[in-house]
């Protein structure tokens, strides 16, 4: 066999190394600017099949608007989002803005762009202060710009109240009835009564259970130490363990994963969801639309209820911050928030969007309602985020764990505070 | 020199994206490092960290069991499978390629079909609760199988060693098994139709009835497609990730949180990347050790 290398195989050997060394190489990398000319990376999340004319259309005014700046729209799924954005971060390419969840992960890194410095006290007027100060917040300073938001109110499944023997026209309008109401369902028709899951719950985890019974904060003011293990804490533990344990909770709540408690309510399982976003009847089929009511979210002992807000942030390595908060001002604006929500039923948050009397018109279908509802509600809210205490994401486990042994009743309450209140300080003592 | 440049571009792959990354873990395993900031060397602390922390050594074992129930239940489905499938019988094409289809099935997909059925008042309770039993909640139990198994026939026992491996555990791994026995029975497949049927038919006119043709002729005809069941599916079994990050997200309290979901939530999560880094070398480790004593077994050492 001849050991000399034939041209057409050196030729085809050499270009595909190339291609391959190319492929290799073009992994990441932007282009930089030409001519003046700054190009931004806008992120978003999951809004690229249903909103995609939407965003276009804001990029289009905006780039019409200021011909100096291109906007390149990535959108991301919201399970991946939060890998992708530390991916990008390591690879030295993050996106100039970008919606973003989870962010208790990123503040203590001071990987963000401080936007109280990078946004003017006018433009910051113009947004509700509760969302201002609210997800993108952490220890007195704003990370994020806030976006579009969601006041938590709650579906009921009229049927399985009739079923279970209770008004239908009579929903209940605190926490403690909620219970109740769950546990009478449970007891008559064998369904849950209230669709919530342990971790990582959309409708309330387990923290925000104890400050919507206000248990709240859950550490001293220098964070040197939890204040969680209190007889108050206990009491609001114990109710939801016993609502579990009397089968008001589906036992799955344990070790559900994603949207399991949207699922759980619209398949009937279970007959009450505390819920921000009246888009989920987008799921609901024409005949569960007709048992599927939403109302005001029960108050527990603080009165209020919970909101969330999307945000967008900015790295801080961003080459192009000013342009990216310019862009993001422009997104988050009354006008474009307002659009936003004539197309699904989300809540701006600026004061003269949701001041339009849209959210008063005369609903139509229950999506309408809900929404009017949580617009209505929106004075009466906080803003759900966590204690801005550093490494909450191990200590938001810790809770979890602890919390779901005593769901179990593999240990009583006061042992789970007590090993929460250990295991917080012991953190706290290493930060 | 034509060798190398044809093996070039497969080696330069490799090289970076199988090469880097181990030598690039080796390297984070001996750091402490959160991404963000500049990567802090500290000798073998992360391996002593790992020993000494309660919920790696949980999860640990967790995987151990894991494996020692997905192993020896794929083995013996798929051999079982493919022996009916060998068989001439009409519509055996059929029935192979359907068999084949939650191979083929998302892990996503799969996850959430399953969890209905295992929902405490889904499929499989309803079908127990036709039986008179009361189903458990599959995916949230706690108890072990064997207290599961005699609470159902009245006996109610607290005993550690029953307590093992927990119901919520065995009911995702039964779903490994699902969704990975027909991949198994393929290669199983393949080993049957290579068995001489000249042997079978003298082990028959030696009088040999059904069961002994298969223990005497095929069971050890297939040995080696056996031994590359179990090196492959031991593996597997080592590094699942989906069917937990679908299912249970780890829970309850971590009783069906394995290995590779603890690595991705100390690297992602936590951004404790050194950490991550060593419990990945870890598992690394004793995966090779399964491999090589797989290897040892079959003899895969004596090529010749």
């Amino acid at each position: 066999m001849s050991t000399l290398l034939p041209a057409s195989a050196c030729r085809t050997s050499l270009v595909v190394l190339f291609c391959t060394l190319v492929l290799v190489l073009s992994c990441g990398g932007r282009d930089e600017e030409a001519d003046g000319q700054v190009t931004i990376e806008f992120w978003t999340i999951a809004l690229g099949d249903a909103f995609a004319d939407y965003i276009t259309g804001m990029i289009d005014t905006y780039e019409t608007a200021h011909p100096n700046v291109r906007v390149e729209w990535v959108d991301v799924s919201g399970a991946e989002v939060a890998e992708k954005f530390l991916a990008a971060l390591v690879g030295g390419t993050p996106p100039d803005l970008a919606n973003l969840y989870d962010l208790p992960r990123f503040f203590q890194f001071d990987i963000l762009a401080n936007m109280d410095s990078l946004v003017s006290p006018v433009a910051r007027d113009r947004r509700l202060s509760i969302f201002w100060q609210g997800m993108g917040q952490y220890q007195g300073t704003s990370y994020a710009l806030p976006w579009y938001a969601g006041v938590t109110m709650m579906w009921y499944n009229r049927e399985l109240f009739e079923r279970a023997g209770l008004d239908p026209d009579r929903p209940p309008t605190t926490i403690d009835e909620m219970l109740a109401f769950g546990r009478q369902i449970h007891e008559r028709t064998g369904k849950f009564g209230v669709s919530w899951r342990l971790h990582p719950s959309l409708v309330a985890p387990p923290w925000a259970l104890l400050r919507l019974d206000g248990v709240w904060p859950l550490f001293d003011e220098a964070y040197t130490h939890s204040t969680i293990n209190t007889p108050e804490a206990a009491l609001v533990l114990q109710k939801w363990v016993d609502a579990y344990s009397d089968g008001v909770l589906p036992p799955e709540a344990l070790a559900a994963a994603h949207r399991d408690e949207v699922n759980w309510f619209i398949e009937g399982r279970c007959a009450m969801l505390p819920f921000a976003g009246g888009w989920i009847t987008r799921y609901f089929d024409e005949s569960f639309e007709r048992k599927a009511v939403p109302v005001a979210q029960p108050r527990g002992a603080l009165g209020r209820v919970p909101a969330t807000n999307q945000v967008l942030v900015v790295p801080r390595m961003s080459p192009h911050k000013r342009e990216a908060v310019d862009f993001g001002l422009f997104v988050t604006n009354d006008v474009n928030q307002l659009e936003f929500s004539r197309r699904v039923a989300i809540l701006p948050s600026t004061k003269a969007a949701i001041a339009d009397p849209y959210f008063r018109r005369e609903p139509e279908t229950s999506e309408d309602r809900a929404h009017i509802l949580s617009a209505a509600d929106i004075p009466n809210s906080f803003v759900m985020a966590p204690p801005d205490v550093p490494g909450w994401s191990r200590m938001e486990d810790v809770l979890y764990e602890e919390f779901a042994r005593a769901l179990a009743r593999d240990q009583t309450v006061a042992a789970c505070l007590s090993r929460v209140q250990r295991k917080w300080d012991h953190l706290l003592a290493f930060q | 020199m034509t060798p190398y440049l044809f093996v070039g571009p497969g080696l330069l792959l490799l090289a970076t994206f199988f090469g880097y990354p181990v030598l690039d873990t080796i390297w984070l395993s001996f750091h402490k490092y959160n991404i963000f900031n500049p990567a802090q060397f500290i000798g073998l602390d992360n391996f002593h960290r790992a020993f000494s922390d309660e919920l790696f050594l949980r999860v640990l074992a967790n995987t151990l069991l894991y494996a020692a129930i997905v192993v020896p239940a794929l083995v013996v489905l798929s051999f079982l499978l493919a022996l009916l499938l060998n068989s001439a019988v009409p519509g055996t094409k059929l029935f192979r390629t359907a068999y084949y289809i939650p191979v083929v099935t998302s892990i996503v997909v799969a996850g959430i079909i399953w969890k209905w059925l295992y929902n405490s008042d889904g499929l499989l309770n309803a079908l127990l609760q036709g039986l008179g039993i009361a189903g458990p909640a599959w995916l949230a139990d706690t108890r072990g199988v064997g207290q599961v198994l005699l609470g159902a026939l009245g006996i109610q026992t607290q005993s550690v060693w029953l307590s093992e491996p927990a119901l919520a555990l065995f009911s995702v791994a039964m779903v490994t098994v699902w969704k990975a026995s027909p991949y198994y029975m393929i290669i199983y497949l393949a080993g049957l139709q290579g068995i001489s049927k000249e042997l079978e038919e003298a082990a028959r006119v030696d009088g040999a009835g059904r069961w002994r043709v298969v223990r005497h002729v095929i069971i050890p005809g297939i040995r080696p497609y056996t031994l590359v069941v179990t090196i492959i599916a031991t593996i597997a079994a080592m590094r699942t990730f989906g069917e937990v990050y679908v299912m249970t997200g780890g829970g309850p309290f971590h009783r069906t949180n394995l290995l590779s979901y603890y690595i991705y939530t100390l690297g992602f999560k936590y951004l404790e990347v050194g950490y991550a880094a060593a419990v990945s070398l870890i598992l690394l480790l004793i995966i090779m050790l399964f491999a090589m004593i797989n290897f040892r077994l079959s003899g895969g050492d004596n090529t010749n």
